[in-house]
């Protein structure tokens, strides 16, 4: 109780906002942002994306093409696909052997895939909002993965 | 200030508030993009980073980050946390240590690298390098998170330097 000390002696640093050289640090930081800004969306836009890819533990569950409108379904008996349609948009339900399930809504008119609804705890899919020419959407529990295709690529992995 | 009850004791209280910052936060869905979050336990490792030093705040880190994988029941997540936060902590540490920068700007500098390690680890695992389009909106999300968490470290430990009672604990 009686030793009061008004100084702190061995303090190790006395705060502060602001140092000289945190100029250096704010401009490494401003150029990264403003490069990522620039150049991510060039470098991975999908030219010509024309559809979605949508794959299980790697494997393709359905393509879908957005101009002819098409879904194109691979055969897997693992996979229980439920698809309703109405005002221009689909609703694809998958559900898996093992009980859990992810619902896709592909939007016709305005060419986006997102992920409705989805059994797994974090719902990272879910909140991971629309899907056009660049990105992709995950579901790591279930293994989904969704990603843009290019035009190309519809016409060789396609076939009616 | 030698390793004594004060210490230990105040290092332990840092790291739960860490940990239940930690917790509170992962209970909350992501900001804008997905894996985006405050990071608010960051503010206490700071903390402890300067007023008990280097040691203990990678004591701190490891406490929460192991513990907290553990107590929300997703240990998988530390396999991308875990590099991401030992890198940006490195940088924390050497840049407000050796190159003395301010806390708020190692702090903000800091988030930055974790998110941007962090967002590699997932392209890498995930074999989904279509996922570096969340890069900016991380860095720039990064970049206001971590200064936000410097700014309230500074902040605070101004307010605390001024309290008599603390002042006796740091010593």
């Amino acid at each position: 109780m009686v030793e009061e000390k008004p100084n702190v002696k061995n303090q190790l640093y006395s705060p502060k906002f602001f140092a000289k050289k945190d100029v250096i640090i704010y401009a490494i930081i401003a150029v990264c942002l403003i490069l990522s800004f620039i150049l991510v969306p060039v470098l991975l836009k999908t030219k010509n994306a024309m559809g979605f890819s949508v794959s299980k533990d790697g494997k393709t569950v359905f393509t879908y093409n957005l101009l002819d409108d098409e879904i194109i379904f691979s055969n897997d008996d693992d996979i229980l696909i439920s698809k309703i349609e109405s005002d221009g948009k689909v609703k694809i339900k998958l559900s898996y052997a093992n009980g859990t399930f992810n619902e896709l809504v592909i939007d016709k008119a305005n060419g986006y895939i997102s992920v409705n609804d989805s059994s797994c705890k974090n719902s990272t899919c879910v909140h991971s909002g629309k899907l056009k020419d660049k990105g992709a959407i995950l579901c790591i529990p279930n293994g989904l993965k969704i990603t843009p295709i290019a035009d190309d690529s519809l016409i060789l992995g396609g076939g009616a | 200030m030698n390793y004594s009850v004060k210490k230990i004791v105040f290092t332990a209280v840092l790291a739960s508030l860490a940990l239940i910052a930690f917790m509170i936060e992962s209970l909350f869905p992501p900001i804008l993009v997905p894996g985006a979050k405050l990071g608010l336990s960051n503010f206490f490792i700071l903390t402890v980073l300067i007023f008990l030093g280097v040691k203990e705040a990678i004591a701190v880190f490891l406490i929460k980050i192991i513990l907290g994988s553990v107590f929300s029941g997703n240990i998988s997540a530390l396999l991308y946390s875990f590099p991401s936060g030992t890198v940006s902590l490195l940088v924390e540490i050497l840049l407000f240590t050796k190159i003395k920068t301010s806390v708020l700007s190692a702090s903000a500098l800091g988030a930055v690298i974790n998110n941007a390690v962090q967002l590699s680890v997932y392209v890498l695992i995930t074999n989904t390098i279509e996922l570096y389009v969340y890069l900016p909106y991380l860095l720039l999300i990064g970049l206001l998170a971590g200064a936000f968490n410097g700014f309230l470290c500074v902040l605070i430990s101004k307010a605390l330097l001024k309290t008599k009672n603390f002042q006796r604990l740091v010593e």
